[in-house]
């Protein structure tokens, strides 16, 4: 008999996975819950991983504030995507979860003006260690157990009453300087990124309205500062890479981790760019379907001009390792991406993971090929789904089979 | 020493043609004007301008030379242009340095870097045959474009049967715009013809144009473009898409 979609939690009880899911959201929120329940009163001390978030619900008047576990001591690696590969996805959303997130509504230009308690949250997230942190809540912080699929899980949140830093922040000199600087934002993070500070620091940076000419400075949702990071530094290696000479051969670098496939195939000519992804049958966005879907975003050489609204996030976050690498080789190439998502990335996380998946995949060795049959052949060891289902899919390698060029008549 | 007079929002369109273009443009000047012949990197498209030193208001060279410009600069600098603006731009090469200066109420300088492009002065026009030229209004020829970007990102153009024919097909949809002889501003047709092409690249170079173009048109074959913007006389050369 088939169950509807609505009856099936209630039938299932977390034992059969009727849904398809390797584990059982609800059961596994409510181990989440019971875990930092304890721990949890009105009042937070700990140390803040210089984190902060920033809503983009309600926008311009979001919700912002920095999150703090209930835990102290060198919390660092716990908003810390950087440090993440190869743990295993439950540690991860652990992480996630035991930071509280206090809220302050605030209008996102009020960062321009900023009073003390905007200072105290731009002192923690411009720190490059833990800060020690008191949360004075209006409650004890509340932690649904609601699930969504379409959003990370989040640890417990409550409105601010009052922020103390018990701890003077630990501010890396360039950091200091950018907040001091009135140059545009992008330029900003350009500098920090040539001064080795961490992309998601970065963009939590960028969030917490540090960045800017001083009369136009703003919060900018979490959500939306991933993604301006990925696209802004990768841009700017990409003014590079374009004056490089193309590689001459087929390449190909993969890597996996949380149930997430990555392949990055660079072929020989200009710089274009592609983000093939596949979300398997079983796995948390395929929804009903029974066969694999591929959807991707492509550019061609030039800059995109509008967002890549079918892959949204993950294609920035992809590109930048991208470009970084053909930037340290000093070479330009035709690069398509591939993501497959295997079932067992059970709760979304977040972008990161493309990054730092890809960054690995760059740090083995090459292998190289002579013909896009031969990379597809040894694709097929590694994805699911046969390579050449993807090449099918490609809008940019289809592109450029029919596309002619003027050389023909020249 | 080169110095030049001409009214801003003519240079303001003549750059932002090159700007759907390239993105560095070497400008070739010497005692009858300013050209530029430059092919994009990706070799698809080729533009061919022209802008005579009867267009400008006042314009001295002493010797030929190469400026290459930064075009998204300088059209970030024309986006401060008013357009009753006068525009005098001036080459100071000692200093690497081009001047861009609005006259108006008030006389605002920009400074803006030389940049070292390489010059693509033995590019040849592409040779291709045409069998068909099409003199059409940029309105009606835009419109052709905008509708087939609804259902697809590449358009067929057709010379048939005494009318000229702009035809798209997609996952969507297709779309049909027919223009008989009678509505266009001209149209010679030697053989019946049909090439398909790239929309993004015919809608961005077309956005600028106001005013008639002529379309020389062959059997998958490249198209060019002939238009006048901004007091400069562009061709532009686009390379086909061929279906299977």
């Amino acid at each position: 008999m088939p169950i509807s979609k609505d009856e099936r939690c209630a039938i299932c009880k977390g034992n059969k996975l009727l849904c398809g899911r390797p584990l059982c959201p609800i059961l596994q929120k409510v181990r989440l819950r019971s875990k930092i329940l304890p721990s949890l009163s009105k009042d937070i001390f700990g140390s803040s991983p210089s984190s902060i978030f920033v809503g983009s619900w309600n926008y311009p008047k979001v919700y912002i504030g920095p999150m703090v576990p209930p835990i102290i001591g060198d919390t660092s690696e716990m908003d810390r995507p950087e440090a993440w590969h190869g743990r295993a996805l439950d540690e991860i959303i652990e992480f996630r979860t035991t930071l509280v997130r206090s809220k302050d509504q605030l209008d996102v230009n009020s960062a321009k003006d900023p009073v003390r308690r905007v200072m105290q949250m731009q002192d923690i997230v411009m720190s490059d260690r833990p800060v020690d942190t008191e949360l004075f809540l209006e409650k004890k912080p509340h932690f649904s157990v609601k699930f969504s699929e379409f959003s990370p899980p989040h640890g417990p949140s409550e409105m601010l009453r009052k922020l103390d830093l018990a701890q003077n922040p630990h501010i890396p000199r360039c950091i200091d300087k950018v907040y001091n600087d009135d140059i545009l934002a992008s330029e900003g993070v350009i500098g920090l990124f040539e001064k080795d500070i961490e992309v998601s620091h970065i963009s939590k940076i960028l969030s917490a309205g540090i960045l800017g000419e001083q009369k136009n400075r703003k919060f900018v949702p979490t959500r939306w500062s991933i993604t301006a990071t990925d696209d802004i530094i990768s841009k700017d290696i990409m003014k590079r890479v374009r004056d490089y000479p193309q590689i001459s051969e087929y390449m190909l670098f993969h890597s996996e981790d949380i149930g997430n496939k990555l392949a990055a195939i660079l072929i020989p000519g200009i710089w274009s760019y592609e983000f093939l992804e596949c979300w398997l049958p079983g796995s948390l966005f395929s929804g009903e379907a029974t066969a694999p879907k591929i959807f991707s975003d492509w550019e061609y050489f030039s800059d995109r001009k509008k967002y890549a609204d079918v892959i949204t996030g993950a294609y920035y976050a992809g590109r930048l390792p991208v470009a970084e690498y053909l930037d340290t080789v000093r070479r330009q190439a035709t690069c398509i991406v591939i993501m497959e998502v295997q079932p067992t990335y059970h709760t979304p996380i977040g972008v990161w993971r493309v990054r730092t998946i890809l960054e690995d995949a760059f740090r083995e060795r090459p292998m190289s090929f002579c013909s896009m049959e031969e990379v597809a052949c040894e694709l097929d060891k590694f994805l699911k789904v046969r390579a050449q289902e993807y090449i099918g899919k490609s809008q940019l390698l289809n592109f450029k089979s029919r596309q002619k060029v003027l050389d023909e008549w020249m | 020493m080169f110095e030049a007079k001409i009214e801003a929002k003519n240079w303001k369109n003549i750059i932002s043609v090159i700007g759907s273009i390239i993105e560095e443009a070497p400008l070739r000047i010497d005692k009858d004007g300013l050209t530029l012949r430059a092919m994009d990197p990706s070799h698809i498209s080729l533009i061919d301008l022209e802008v005579p030193k009867d267009q400008f208001i006042d314009f001295s060279v002493d010797s030929d030379r190469v400026i290459g410009i930064d075009v998204e600069e300088m059209s970030r600098v024309m986006s401060r242009g008013k357009p009753t603006d006068m525009m005098l731009i001036k080459a100071d090469e000692d200093n690497n340095k081009l001047f861009v200066t609005f006259i108006g109420e008030s006389r605002r300088r920009f400074g803006l870097p030389i940049i070292d492009t390489p010059e693509q002065s033995n590019l040849k026009l592409p040779d291709f045959p045409t069998n068909a030229i099409i003199g059409i209004d940029a309105s009606l020829f835009k419109d052709g474009i905008k509708d087939a970007s609804i259902v697809a990102d590449h358009i067929t153009l057709e010379a048939k049967n005494n009318s000229f024919i702009m035809r798209a097909e997609g996952d969507i949809g297709d779309i049909e715009t027919k223009i008989e002889k009678s509505s266009l501003v001209e149209l010679k047709l030697e053989e019946e013809c049909k090439s398909t092409f790239n929309l993004s690249y015919l809608a961005d170079v077309s956005s600028s144009i106001n005013g008639p173009i002529t379309l020389e048109l062959g059997n998958d074959s490249p198209i060019l473009m002939n238009f006048e913007i901004g007091g400069a006389t562009i061709k532009f050369v686009l390379a086909p898409r061929i279906e299977r």
